[in-house]
């Protein structure tokens, strides 16, 4: 194809079909513009997208999420780069029927927000649709070659087994393609079993990569279903060498990108490498992300990170997400080392590092020492380095407050593999480096002891897992310990024995400073527990789950910044699987309460009840799932319902009704198409009447018109009603994925106005060049037309090269 | 929260129920259909298929009920049921394959006449995994490990992952359940020891799951001499 042709062929395919994304655009955030999430299957990554309208004034953003019928919100970090974010939600946790997520912007000025804003009181979090493993893939079961291995050409064969089969299947119609080849004839049917010898494939498969396909069809001759599988064939002598040689492969990505949004140029530029590899049991990753937005005076923006595990050993360097009981260090950068011994019968994890960066402070103005103000953020400041307007030593002056250094140290032994029993007991401490900068306050120091336990029967049908943990938590270590002369007088006003008092002091001491902003000052009360428990039973394709959780209002853990506390109450948990895993009912139901230290003049109940049904056929029907929640919160204020006097009371109820169906059929194409309303309904029953609603609507249909060309047309109509203000906009869109030149060169495109109170124009393009098969080119541009007149630009090239 | 337990309740009792009407044995049976195939052979691995002769064993064979394997000196066969399950036959080791499908479910008995077994068997759902040594049955569920059987009669079960349930077969007939990271010996007189591995166990058991084959080249007068043999 020449250069003309080519061109021509872009603009038609421009004009005509645009890419496809799904928006959510329900709430009004001033830093967040939208976010994009593609449903995923069970078991799978899921990658969550955030367009921001800016992040200047951002210090940091974590995506919240839950998997359905979990209480608590898990953190991870959103990396941020420009206006846009990326966060990745590990397999593990995505279960059907949704995951339920929020963002949290922590803001360098000022308390955090959330987005969707108000959460968790005005609004409700976002959902993304985790669809069911299709019960169709576990009806083929490709014994050889498996996927993504290497076999050796001489012992090459393919061996497919259809015991899963369903009923609806005719066996015999089954086709066996390699690279698009069909084999079918050659291959040997017995019952269930289909074999294929290497041998008699007409041309000789070539050495590298290839595909294995497999195609079910139905009693009326109809596709059922298709599996594919990756394998690569080596030589007989590679085959011999790739056992005991070292694997590896690599993965570099260079970026730059020049954003311009609201009037502001900012260019852009970050390296990305990625490496892995293995040898016999052994493989280490290392991932190195470095790019111009890392500055002295934020918390890092680079990221560097090592590991080098096999089955008993764990050892990660760098920056890494040491996972830890839940309730004392889950979610949380430390920069350092994170490493695990697992033997089995004892078990030792080991994490040191920093969790904060020390960023200096600034001296704005040293003041006179007469000066009168004593505001937050006027400190004590070294004399004989700094002199007030008048020339004279300053001891004290207004600063911009800086961030300490805060080291993290924790380790968990633990005892059993964990399959049927396992004990463990943590030990976390974290503590500010009051000398890391010179323009600091109150720098703090956290203990935190705690035990889990988890015991299972029968292969883990019948499972119970509780942790429980006690803090300790020093609001200011500047002052250092008690004096003995501050113990004598605190000892003689309350009538203790001072030498009591100092045990206590010089015994608690060698963990934590003791001082008066020592936390808990009543244990009794449990303030400082945070504890919980759950059984499970898994039986008859119904998986039930019955909890508890406490946790006091003071309980602090320098590893777990996002926990709810003073909380405490039971969820229950039931899904079942019916007709051979093709319908799930869910039902969760939580009961929480606060002030459990009852030091709050209202105690607030919440009460949330959430239900699904799903619903995959395995005939080419359209699946859907149902979904209905309610959160009513409510406290026990008089109810005095209209009164402006009553301020301290809260009574709401907010539901929320979802309703999606999937379709995916040939209609002289292939057409995926989907359907998606939401409704949330808010009803404030107090004076306030801050009742929200919601209606969002999303039609989609993506055609498949050959192996080169694929469109998409959607539109979402979006209403929303807050404190009677009304928010309405529909967006169109329409896009399209085309490949030039077949797998060389591809280019994406979108095309999505939006109407009413959001008027707004976003069109985005990507052209993506494969120089060579491992090196490849990508020029992304987005632009944004508002209706006031202004645009904003972004463009960007991306370079990425495969090494292996 | 008494509408919620009710709730939960009859959700328990709706699934029993439903579970159990979709789970009706279909008494298809076909003692005819392959169970397995051999996925790999090294050296000196024989088949005899039930009423024939011993014969060489070929990648890509498949295994009926009634079927046996048996390996010679360095040798190893890998062999894969239909569910995905797969044993290692190590050195010196003659095993017997039984096997019943009933509609989608295959029950599997693997009797181990002698040597060493590793076994990575997938999750049975309805179905059944034994293994039978001249001195107990293990009924396994979806774990790892390997089986000796010793010249004497004797024999071991080391368990690596999961848990694995079994009986005697001779003497007291003592049974019990074996956990990861432990081991089960019965002597020929069906004395039962369980006891936690020994890292000598496993190692052993890292050693069944190695597959590697070394390859030596001597060059003649007459040319290149290959010698392939696979190492433990």
């Amino acid at each position: 194809m020449n250069l003309i042709t080519a061109t021509k062929k872009i603009f038609s395919v421009l004009i005509i079909f645009f890419f496809f994304t799904v928006q959510i655009n329900a709430q009004i955030s001033s830093y967040v513009s939208s976010v994009t999430a593609n449903d995923v299957q069970e078991g799978q990554e899921a990658e969550i997208n955030i367009n921001f309208f800016q992040t200047q004034g951002l210090s940091r953003v974590l995506l919240a999420y839950r998997v359905f019928g979990e209480s608590e919100y898990k953190e991870t970090e959103v990396l941020v780069s420009g206006v846009n974010g990326r966060a990745i939600i590990s397999g593990d946790f995505t279960s059907p029927p949704f995951i339920e997520y929020y963002l949290i912007l922590d803001k360098t000025t000022g308390p955090s927000e959330t987005y969707p804003m108000g959460f968790p009181y005005e609004s409700s979090p976002l959902q993304l649709k985790v669809r069911s493993a299709s019960p169709k893939d576990a009806e083929v079961i490709i014994m050889s070659p498996e996927k993504n291995t290497q076999v050796a050409a001489n012992e090459f064969f393919v061996s497919i087994s259809l015991l899963r089969a369903s009923d609806e299947i005719d066996k015999s119609a089954t086709k066996i393609f390699i690279d698009n080849t069909e084999i079918t004839s050659l291959a040997l049917f017995a019952d269930d079993l289909i074999i294929f010898s290497g041998e008699n494939f007409p041309q000789t498969l070539s050495l590298g990569g290839h595909l294995l396909r497999v195609e079910l069809y139905d009693k009326s001759n109809q596709l059922y279903h298709s599996v594919s599988s990756r394998f690569t064939i080596l030589s007989t002598e590679q085959a011999l060498a790739a056992q005991d040689r070292i694997n590896y492969r690599a993965n570099v990505t260079g970026e730059s990108r020049n954003e311009n949004v609201q009037k502001k140029s900012n260019w852009y530029n970050n390296i990305t490498l990625d490496a892995y590899a293995d040898y016999k049991s052994w493989e280490a990753k290392a991932n190195i992300y470095v790019t111009s937005e890392e500055k002295s005076y934020l918390q890092p923006f680079n990221r560097y990170s090592l590991s080098v595990r096999n089955s008993w050993l764990n050892l990660d360097f760098g920056d890494n997400f040491p996972q830890y009981p839940s309730n004392i260090l889950s979610g949380k950068r430390v920069r350092g080392f994170n490493g695990a011994i697992n033997l089995g019968y004892i078990n030792l994890q080991v994490t040191l590092g920093e969790i904060n960066r020390g960023i200096e402070g600034e001296l704005v103005q040293p003041l006179r020492n007469d000066d009168p103000r004593t505001d937050f953020n006027i400190i004590p400041i070294d004399s004989t380095k700094y002199t007030d307007d008048l020339g004279r030593p300053s001891k004290k002056g207004i600063v911009n407050i800086g961030t300490y250094t805060r080291d993290i140290f924790a380790i968990r032994p633990s005892f059993g593999k964990g399959e049927n029993f396992q004990l463990g007991f943590t030990y976390l401490h974290s503590k500010d480096d009051p000398k890391s900068i010179e323009f600091g306050i109150k720098p703090q120091e956290n203990l935190v002891l705690g035990s889990d336990m988890v015991i299972a029967f029968d292969d883990q049908r019948v499972m119970f897992t509780a942790q429980g943990a006690f803090s300790l938590l020093n609001k200011d270590i500047a002052t250092g310990e008690l004096k003995d002369e501050l113990i004598d007088s605190l000892a003689k006003a309350i009538g203790v024995s001072a030498s009591t008092f100092r045990t206590i002091r010089d015994g608690l001491g060698s963990f934590i400073t003791v001082n008066q902003f020592l936390t808990p000052l009543n244990p009794q009360e449990l303030p400082t527990v945070a504890a919980e428990a759950a059984v499970s039973f898994n039986y008859f394709g119904n998986f039930f789950k019955a909890g508890y959780q406490y946790r006091g209002n003071e309980y602090t853990s320098f590893g777990q910044n996002f926990l709810r506390t003073d909380i405490a109450g039971i969820s229950l948990t039931d899904r079942l699987r019916l007709l051979q895993n093709k319908l799930f009912l869910s039902v969760t139901y939580e009961n929480l309460s606060d002030n459990i230290q009852d030091i709050k003049t209202t105690t607030t109940n919440f009460q949330n009840i959430s239900t699904s049904v799903s619903y995959y056929p395995r005939v080419d029907l359209p699946s859907f799932t149902l979904s209905y929640a309610t959160y009513q919160t409510k406290n026990d204020a008089p109810e005095i319902v209209n009164s402006i006097l009553n301020i301290a009371y809260v009574n709401s109820v907010t539901s929320r009704t979802g309703f999606q169906v999937a379709y995916d059929f040939f209609y002289k194409f292939r057409h995926q198409a989907s359907f998606n309303v939401s409704y949330t309904s808010g009803d404030d029953k107090t004076f306030r009447d801050y009742d929200i609603t919601n209606l969002s609507l999303f039609l989609v249909n993506t055609t498949t018109w050959n192996d080169r060309l694929s469109s998409n047309l959607n539109i979402s109509i979006n209403q929303s009603e807050v404190a009677k203000n009304s928010f309405n906009y529909t967006t169109l869109g329409l896009g399209g994925k085309y490949s030039l030149i077949k797998d060389k060169w591809n280019i994406n495109a979108s095309l999505n106005p939006s109407f009413g109170d959001l008027k707004r124009n976003l069109f985005e393009l990507a052209s993506q060049y494969f120089v060579m098969k491992n090196l490849n080119l990508q020029l992304n541009v987005r632009f944004i037309n508002y209706s006031g007149g202004f645009n904003d630009t972004i463009f960007g090239l991306t370079t990425n090269y495969s090494f292996y | 929260m008494k509408t919620i337990f009710k709730l939960v309740i009859i959700a328990l009792v709706f699934s029993v129920v439903t579970y159990a009407s979709e789970n009706q044995p279909n008494k298809k049976q076909n003692s005819e259909s392959p169970v397995a195939v051999v996925m790999k052979v090294v050296k000196d691995v024989s088949m005899k298929k039930e009423g024939a002769e011993w014969a060489t064993a070929k990648i890509g064979q498949s295994l009926k009920t009634g079927d046996e394997v048996k390996t010679g000196d360095k040798s190893l066969a890998l062999i894969k049921f239909t569910d995905n399950s797969l044993i290692r036959v190590r050195e010196n080791s003659s095993l017997k394959i039984y096997a019943d499908k009933v509609d989608k479910s295959v029950s599997k008995n693997t009797y181990i006449e002698r040597g060493r077994v590793g076994f990575e068997v997938a999750k049975q759902e309805n179905e059944e995994f034994k293994f039978t040594t001249p001195t107990m049955v293990a009924s396994i569920r979806g774990t790892e490990g390997f089986f000796d059987v010793f010249p004497d009669g004797g024999s071991m079960l080391v368990v690596a992952r999961g848990l694995i349930e079994v009986l005697g077969t001779l003497g007291n007939k003592d049974g019990g359940n074996v956990g990861a990271g432990q081991y089960v010996m019965y002597n020929n007189n069906g004395d039962m020891t369980l006891g936690n591995a020994t890292e000598g166990m496993m190692n052993t058991q890292r050693g069944t799951q190695s597959t590697n084959l070394k390859r030596i080249k001597i060059q003649t007068n007459q040319g290149e001499l290959i010698i392939e043999y696979y190492a433990d």
